[in-house]
C-alpha cells in the first residue's frame, strides 16, 4: 500500500502530516514545509486547505494540484532518484504567495523509516547534545513556554499544543525556515523569531520583545529540537 | 442491566477530587473507575480556538445540560419550589475533569478561624451574637491538620501567589491574615493590570493590606512534579467558563488525570450518568448503577464508593440511594443530609469611570487582582455591628469579553440604555471603567436546606434536588457594611462617575452569583452533628466517602477549591495508608 501523507496548506506555509500507517511502521507525527518520501515508491497525498486556494507543485516530480478549502484533493508523487526537490505554491494565495515554498526529500526506504521514527518521537527534556549547555536549553524551553509561543505552536513532549503555526517538535532537523524560504541557520532563526515581518511582511507571526539572554536561550533550545 | 467487573473504587464523575484520588489510588496499585456524565475532551484539540463567548459564556457549553437535570428552588419552606430552567446562580460543569477545567482558578486556603467559627464567635462576642436560627458549627479539622495538604496541592499544580505568613513570619506584600504556610508558593503572583495597581495604592493609603490574588494558573513556565513542562498564562481573557488552550490554568487535565490514566488502572466512562449508589442488606455501599452512553443500564460494583461529583449532585445521590437499611437515604438516618446548605453573596460590582484612561481589561484572567482581607471573617471588631462574618474585597478581573460586557452601559444614573446616547457611552466607557468586587460569606440556618423535590424529576425519572434558601438579616446587614467600605475605596480612586449598588439583591436562582454552594453532607466530630467524619467517610456507610464542598459545615468568604483539594488529598492518603488495612472501619 502506498505511504499516505496529508498536506494542509496555510497562508503561507505547508502543514505536513504523516498519519498512522497502520502497518506497524510509521506512527503519526506532524511537520512543516518538508515532505520526506521513500525513493522509488509512489506516495499518496491528500490535499486540503486551511484558508484560501493554494496549489502544490514540485516541478521536477509532478504537475500542479490545488488545495481547495472545504475539499480534499488527491495526488500521487514518486521520486525515482534520491535527492532534494524544490516545491512551491502555484496558486496566488495572498501577500506572501511567493514565499510559500517547500522541499521534497527522497531517501532510500531504510533512511526514510529512520527519519520517520525520529520525527515521531516527542522532544525529550533538554539535555547536553553537541556540546550545548543543558542549563541554557532548559532556560530556552522556559522562555518558549512562558512567552506567547504556546498559543500558536506545538512541541510534542511539552504542554505546547498550538495549531495556528507550524509544529516545532523537530525544527532543528529541517533545512529551511519561514515557509521554505530561508536556510535554517542560527542567524536566520534569530531574525525570523525576533522580527518575522522583516522577512515576510504580512505574516501572522508577530515580532517578539525578547532580547539578550532570553532570546539566545530560546534560539539554542529551538535549534536543539533535532 | 449488566454488571461490570468489580474494582477497588468507583467514583461519581471524573472531576478533580476523583482525579486526585485516582492518582493516589492507582499509584498504590488499586483499580479505579469513574462514571462521568459529560464528554471526554482534552485541551488539544478540545479547547483550541475556543474564544467564543456566546458559546461558552452566554450559552454555558461546558455546563450540565439543564434539560437533563436541574435544581428546584424556593426561598422559604412555605412557598412552592420551581425548577431553574436557565442558568443560573451557579454553573455546575461536566465532562472529563469536571468544572475544574473551566474554573476561574481562584485558589484559597481557608483561614485558621474559619475552621472554628462557632467557638471563636462565642469566645469573642458571646452566644447571643450568633444570628437567630443559625447552624454554625466548628469543623472537625483544623487549619494545621490541613496545612500539609494545602501545601502539597499548591506545589503539585504550580500555584501562583505571594506568601503572607511563612511559618509565622509575616511577609510584606502578602496576606497578613492568612494561616502560617510551610512553603512559599511555587510560582510568583500573576501580572497585574492597572486597576489592580490603583486598588493596591488606594487601599494601602487607607491602612489596609492588599495582596495578590492567589491563583491556580501558572504565572511562568515551570516543570511540575509530574514532569510536565507547563506553559505560562498568556492572559488571553477567556478564562472562566473556558478550557485553557495552552494548559496554563491548572486542571485535572494538566495534572492528576493523565498520570492516573497512564498506570492502566484507571478507567473513565464518559457520557454515562450515575443513577444511584446501590446498598446491601447491612447498609454498605456495593457500587454505582449508571446509564452508559448507549442508554444501557449498568452496575459497577466496587469495594469503595466515592461521591465526588458537584456538591448538589452528591447530596442528591445520597437522598436517592435508599434501602431498608437506610430508608431515608445514605447517611440520612438522623435526618442530617441536606442540612447546613449555604452559599456566598456577591452583589456588586462598584464601578468607576475614568474618562481618557484605558484599562484593557480584555487582557487577563480571573486572578489578576489585588484583594484585601481586612474585612474578612472576624478580622475586624464586630462588637458594635449588627452582623457577624465578613467578605473579601478585590479589584477588576481581566475577562472583559466583547459579547457579554456590552450589556451594562451606561455607567451612572440618568443615562439612556438605548439609542445614540447608549452607543456613545459604550464607546467612551467600555475600556475606561474599572470595578471593585466583594465575595461575602453566608451562614447556615435551620430554614436553609436541600431535599428532594416532591413534584419535579430529572430525565432519569428520579426527583430533582430542591434548594430552600434565601438571605437572612445577617447577610443584608453585612452587605451594607461591606458596601460602605467598597464605596470608600472606589471614591478614594477619584473616578469621574461612580456607580454603587444600593442594596443586597434578593436571592434568586436566576442571577449568577458563584458556583460555591456548600454543605448538605457536612463533616463533624460524631454522628449526632454530621453526616461524615473528617475524611468524608459516611458514619453509617463506612465504605462510602464524600468529597467536595458538601462536607463544609459552613462556607467562609473564600472560594472552595483549595480546601476541597486539601481535604481530598488528606482523605486519599488516609484511605491508602490506613483504611485499606481495615476496610469498612471508621477512620479515626
Amino acid at each position: 500500500d502506498a505511504l499516505r501523507i496529508e498536506v494542509h496548506a496555510h497562508q503561507w506555509w505547508w502543514e505536513v502530516r504523516y498519519p498512522d500507517q497502520g502497518d506497524g511502521g510509521v506512527t503519526a507525527f506532524t511537520t512543516a514545509n518538508e515532505i520526506h518520501i521513500p525513493t522509488g515508491e509512489e506516495v499518496h497525498i491528500d490535499l486540503t486547505s486551511e484558508d484560501v486556494i493554494h496549489s502544490l507543485w514540485v516541478p521536477q516530480l509532478s504537475g500542479k494540484m490545488d488545495l481547495v478549502p472545504g475539499k480534499t484533493n488527491t495526488m500521487y508523487l514518486e521520486a525515482t532518484e534520491d535527492g532534494t526537490y524544490q516545491g512551491m505554491c502555484a496558486e496566488f494565495c495572498g501577500l506572501q504567495h511567493a514565499r510559500m515554498r517547500f522541499l521534497v526529500v527522497a531517501h532510500p526506504r531504510a533512511d526514510f523509516d529512520a527519519w520517520a521514527a525520529a520525527q515521531a518521537e516527542p522532544a525529550g527534556p533538554p539535555s547536553e547534545a553537541d556540546g550545548a549547555d543543558e542549563g541554557e536549553l532548559l532556560r530556552g524551553q522556559q522562555v518558549f513556554l512562558g512567552a506567547a509561543c504556546v498559543y500558536c505552536h506545538t512541541i510534542e513532549g511539552t504542554s505546547a499544543s498550538g495549531t495556528v503555526g507550524p509544529d516545532l517538535t523537530h525544527l532543528g532537523s529541517r533545512a529551511t525556515l519561514a515557509g521554505g524560504t530561508i536556510e535554517n541557520t542560527p542567524a536566520n532563526l534569530a531574525q525570523w523569531v525576533a522580527n518575522p515581518p522583516s522577512i515576510k511582511p504580512g505574516t501572522q507571526m508577530p515580532p517578539t520583545s525578547l532580547s539578550g539572554d532570553a532570546l539566545n536561550a530560546l534560539l539554542a533550545y529551538l535549534e536543539s529540537l533535532e | 442491566m449488566a454488571t461490570q467487573k468489580k474494582v477497588d473504587v468507583v467514583t461519581v464523575g471524573a472531576g478533580w477530587t476523583a482525579s486526585m484520588l485516582a492518582w493516589k489510588f492507582t499509584e498504590a496499585g488499586m483499580n479505579v473507575v469513574s462514571i462521568e456524565q459529560g464528554p471526554g475532551r482534552w485541551s488539544n484539540p478540545g479547547f483550541a480556538h475556543n474564544h467564543d463567548a456566546l458559546r461558552y459564556h452566554a450559552r454555558h457549553a461546558m455546563m450540565v445540560n439543564l434539560r437533563k437535570e436541574t435544581w428546584t428552588w424556593r426561598p422559604t419552606p412555605d412557598v412552592p419550589s420551581l425548577p431553574m430552567r436557565q442558568y443560573g446562580s451557579f454553573n455546575p460543569g461536566q465532562g472529563l475533569g469536571g468544572a475544574a477545567v473551566h474554573w476561574t482558578a481562584q485558589l484559597w486556603r481557608f483561614a485558621p478561624d474559619d475552621f472554628r467559627v462557632r467557638s471563636h464567635l462565642i469566645e469573642r462576642y458571646g452566644e447571643a451574637k450568633l444570628p437567630e436560627g443559625n447552624r454554625i458549627q466548628d469543623w472537625p479539622v483544623s487549619f494545621d491538620d490541613l496545612e500539609p495538604h494545602y501545601d502539597a496541592f499548591e506545589q503539585d499544580i504550580g500555584a501562583s501567589g505571594q506568601a503572607g505568613n511563612l511559618r509565622g513570619d509575616l511577609i510584606e506584600g502578602g496576606n497578613p491574615f492568612e494561616g502560617p504556610r510551610s512553603n512559599p508558593y511555587p510560582n510568583p503572583p500573576m501580572a497585574h493590570n492597572v486597576p489592580a495597581q490603583m486598588f493596591r495604592d488606594v487601599t494601602q493609603e487607607m491602612g489596609y493590606h492588599p495582596f495578590p490574588y492567589p491563583s491556580g494558573i501558572a504565572s511562568r513556565a515551570f516543570v511540575d512534579r509530574f514532569g510536565n513542562a507547563r506553559a505560562a498564562c498568556i492572559y488571553c481573557g477567556f478564562c472562566t467558563r473556558y478550557g485553557c488552550e495552552v494548559d496554563a490554568k491548572s486542571s485535572p487535565l494538566t495534572t492528576h488525570l493523565p498520570v492516573a490514566l497512564r498506570t492502566g488502572r484507571y478507567d473513565v466512562r464518559t457520557r454515562s450518568r450515575v443513577l444511584r449508589v446501590e446498598l446491601d442488606g447491612s447498609g454498605h455501599a456495593t457500587g454505582l448503577t449508571y446509564v452508559d452512553e448507549d442508554g444501557v443500564e449498568q452496575f459497577q460494583p466496587a469495594d469503595i464508593v466515592v461521591l465526588s461529583g458537584f456538591t448538589l449532585t452528591n447530596v442528591r445521590m445520597m437522598l436517592l440511594s435508599r434501602n431498608d437499611a437506610h430508608p431515608d437515604g445514605i447517611g440520612n438516618d438522623r435526618g442530617l443530609v441536606g442540612k447546613n446548605y449555604t452559599y456566598q453573596h456577591f452583589t456588586g460590582p462598584w464601578r468607576g469611570y475614568f474618562p481618557g484612561r484605558r484599562f484593557h481589561l480584555y487582557m487577563g484572567n480571573g486572578v489578576v487582582m489585588n484583594a484585601i482581607y481586612d474585612f474578612y471573617g472576624d478580622n475586624f471588631d464586630h462588637s458594635d455591628l449588627d452582623f457577624v462574618g465578613g467578605a473579601q474585597i478585590f479589584s477588576s478581573p481581566g475577562e472583559r469579553d466583547p459579547e457579554t460586557s456590552a450589556g451594562n452601559f451606561p455607567i451612572g444614573d440618568d443615562a439612556k440604555t438605548w439609542g445614540q446616547e447608549w452607543k456613545d457611552s459604550l464607546r467612551d466607557q467600555w475600556n475606561s471603567y474599572l470595578d471593585i468586587n466583594m465575595e461575602a460569606e453566608s451562614l447556615p440556618y435551620e430554614d436553609q436546606f436541600l431535599d428532594l423535590d416532591p413534584n419535579y424529576t430529572a430525565s432519569d425519572g428520579q426527583p430533582l434536588l430542591r434548594l430552600t434558601f434565601d438571605w437572612h438579616d445577617n447577610d443584608t446587614n453585612m452587605w451594607r457594611f461591606i458596601a460602605q467600605r467598597c464605596t470608600e475605596i472606589l471614591e478614594a480612586m477619584g473616578p469621574e462617575v461612580a456607580e454603587t449598588p444600593t442594596d443586597l439583591d434578593p436571592y434568586t436562582i436566576h442571577a449568577y452569583q458563584s458556583t460555591h454552594p456548600t454543605g448538605g453532607a457536612i463533616m463533624g466530630t460524631d454522628p449526632s452533628n454530621s453526616v461524615t467524619n473528617s475524611f468524608g467517610q459516611v458514619w453509617d456507610t463506612p465504605n462510602l466517602f464524600v468529597t467536595g464542598a458538601a462536607l463544609f459545615p459552613q462556607n467562609p468568604a473564600a472560594n472552595p477549591t483549595g480546601t476541597v483539594a486539601a481535604l481530598a488529598y488528606r482523605t486519599g492518603d488516609a484511605i491508602v495508608q490506613r483504611y485499606l488495612k481495615d476496610q469498612r472501619a471508621l477512620l479515626g
